[in-house]
């Protein structure tokens, strides 16, 4: 019996752990061992419904949709592991130095830039840059614009993690008996920050392929290399939905919705054991 | 927390103010510049673009056929390009821009030349309006209550499959989930979302109901998924309430349910699910870019893209300058109105 309580304690956490691996070996693996290009169009027969040959069936554009959609979640995964770290660096370098400086007018100017790119309407800006610059945005490019300007929140709660800190009673324990600056922030905050900063990026992650998603069905980024939002996109220019090609949007979008809430489950997990000190 | 009250006062700024001028002062200096910055960077942001609204205005002049001899249309080129501003440095369109803002006169529309932007931008701004006060305000009521009724119950089977079927949907793009309601209502269901009605705005039952046919469906898609976030911030902040000792006492006391509902977990909770309510519905202003251009509804977030796509930068900034100050004006109140909501919150308190 015991056994049994301990393999079940956790189960969501391990079959989450257990889909997100699977899903990112999946979308690893098998574009590497198809025989062509997965960016190509035209190299199956189009439309078909799913069948032993093609297990989820192909598209209009005549591109296989297991191939498409392995291709498609490795790219909005790379471009969402990038704009995450990119994004948690800055709001991490802007906020611990909001949160942490004793000079009153370089935390108020850095805490009053921090509210500001709070306030911007995050959305439109970001459309009007992705549909200037869309031809040369690649990956990258995307990745670098998201994480520019989607670091305000981030950054106000890293602000407060140190701020808060620095009220602990620990804090002031450590200076009274004799810890350095650099000594306090290396042994005593560095283990708390680096956890909460993991978190962070994990919730980047899926918050920059949502983002990346949102402007992909708006159809302004690049449409030629697939990610999940550029295959929603095809299937609305196509009208799948009201041709019944039922397999060309529910695979991906499946593959997609059960790797965002296990990411999700597995960020829940570390913020109740790390964060709120759960056992 | 408890030595929170302890501690000394931060020194006054010398003169007679009270804390609550003092700070208000403070922040309605910072809420300026913060407003400043944010317009600042999206003005910056329209003007690194290389297309040239003028220029559109004058080619959609000439593709309608009017014959025009090389120097009418360089005397054309330069009016348009005045009535655009554009003829003239950065700093003095930057300067103009400000006070356009002052005065909420943006200057005249591309997209609908030469009707004034602001003309435009208040003929959508009631339906989307109408979209997002009703969507915000009905998916806050239930998504509240739903939190703290799970938060209450939470051991129960019934909360458990419900915190899991959140969970699922939560982290979702909401693109997503709007365009899983499109494929459910209109690719499976068939059922008829209205076409876009000119919108002109009177307030009359006609156009009221006018608006009810557009909105239902995206305002139903807003709500689903605004209650799951509401519920889940809820359900975590009544899980915080839950452990605090005098709630635990109180539990352990055994108290009836009512009274904890009420008075131990719904009043923490409300506290900040107020603010959090007053926070977005200021950022309503903006309109719902996503929900409006998937569903094809006539208001704010639809002439927002159509202006972006256009180079429409006029209709754009003043767009974007409600929404800015939607957000900013809504954070402040809340600032201010606070410490009169939660005691524990003292102004000029803190750093």
């Amino acid at each position: 019996m015991e056994e049994v309580n301990r393999m079940a304690r956790h189960l969501d956490l391990k079959i989450s752990l257990a889909v997100v691996i699977a899903l990112v070996m999946y979308s690893v693996i098998v574009p590497q061992i198809t025989p062509y290009d997965p960016r190509l169009w035209n190299v199956v027969p189009r439309d078909k419904p799913p069948s032993l040959q093609y297990p989820f069936g192909t598209t209009s554009m005549g591109q296989d949709v297991f191939i498409v959609t392995a291709w498609a979640l490795r790219n909005s995964l790379v471009l969402g592991t990038i704009a995450a770290a990119m994004l948690v660096l800055i709001a991490f370098t802007i906020g611990s130095i909001a949160g942490g400086t004793k000079n009153s007018i370089v935390r108020a100017i850095l805490t009053y830039l921090i509210d500001s790119f709070c306030v911007i309407p995050f959305l439109p800006i970001l459309i009007l840059i992705a549909s200037l610059w869309r031809e040369r945005l690649g990956i990258i490019g995307t990745a670098s614009i998201i994480a520019l300007l989607g670091w305000g929140g981030q950054s106000r709660n890293i602000r407060s993690v140190i701020m808060g800190l620095r009220e602990r009673t620990f804090t002031y324990t450590a200076i009274f008996s004799g810890y350095g600056t650099l000594k306090l922030i290396y042994k005593s905050y560095l283990p708390y920050i680096v956890r909460w900063l993991s978190i962070a990026f994990l919730f980047g992650i899926i918050f920059c392929i949502g983002l990346e998603t949102t402007l992909s069905v708006f159809g302004i980024t690049s449409l030629e290399n697939p990610t999940i939002g550029t295959v929603i996109f095809w299937t609305r220019e196509y009208q799948a939905y009201l041709r019944g090609l039922w397999w060309w949007y529910t695979f991906p979008l499946i593959f997609f919705i059960v790797f965002l809430a296990s990411m999700y489950v597995i960020i829940r997990r570390l913020v109740a054991r790390f964060i709120e000190g759960e056992r | 927390m408890a030595d929170r009250g302890l501690r000394p006062k931060p020194k006054s700024l010398g003169f007679m103010a009270t804390p609550l001028v003092q700070s208000l002062i403070e922040r309605l200096i910072l809420v300026i510049f913060t407003i400043w910055t944010g317009l600042t960077i999206s003005f910056l942001v329209t003007r690194l673009s290389p297309r040239n609204p003028a220029e559109q205005v004058l080619s959609r002049i000439q593709g309608a056929g009017v014959f025009m001899r090389p120097e009418e249309i360089e005397a054309m080129r330069r009016t348009v390009m005045g009535l655009f501003g554009l003829d003239k440095p950065l700093w003095e369109q930057y300067i103009s821009f400000l006070q356009s803002v002052l005065t909420f006169k943006f200057g005249p529309s591309l997209l609908n030349f030469p009707v004034p932007a602001n003309d435009i931008i208040s003929l959508y701004m009631p339906w989307t309006i109408f979209l997002l006060l009703t969507a915000t305000i009905i998916s806050w009521i239930i998504g509240v209550v739903v939190g703290i009724v799970m938060g209450i119950w939470e051991h129960k089977k019934a909360v458990k499959i419900l915190e899991y079927t959140f969970i699922t949907i939560f982290p979702l793009p909401y693109v997503v989930l709007a365009i899983a309601f499109l494929i459910i209502f209109v690719g499976i269901l068939r059922i008829y979302i209205g076409v876009t009605i000119v919108p002109t705005f009177t307030l009359s039952l006609e156009t009221l109901s006018a608006m009810f046919s557009r909105a239902w469906l995206p305002a139903l898609s807003i709500i689903v998924l605004s209650i799951i976030n509401w519920a889940m911030g809820s359900l975590a902040l009544a899980r915080t309430a839950k452990r605090e000792p005098h709630v635990f006492y109180a539990m352990v006391r055994g108290i009836p349910t009512n009274l904890l509902l009420k008075r131990y977990i719904g009043k923490n909770v409300l506290i900040l699910q107020v603010t959090a309510l007053a926070l977005s519905l200021g950022g309503i202003f903006g309109g719902a870019l996503a929900t409006e251009y998937i569903f094809n509804y006539p208001g704010l977030g639809t002439l927002l893209y159509n202006s972006i796509v256009t180079n429409d930068f006029n209709t754009m900034l003043g767009i974007i300058t409600y929404s800015i100050l939607g957000v900013t004006i809504a954070s402040f109140v809340i600032d201010m109105v606070y410490p009169f909501i939660d005691p524990r919150v003292r102004y000029g308190g803190g750093e």
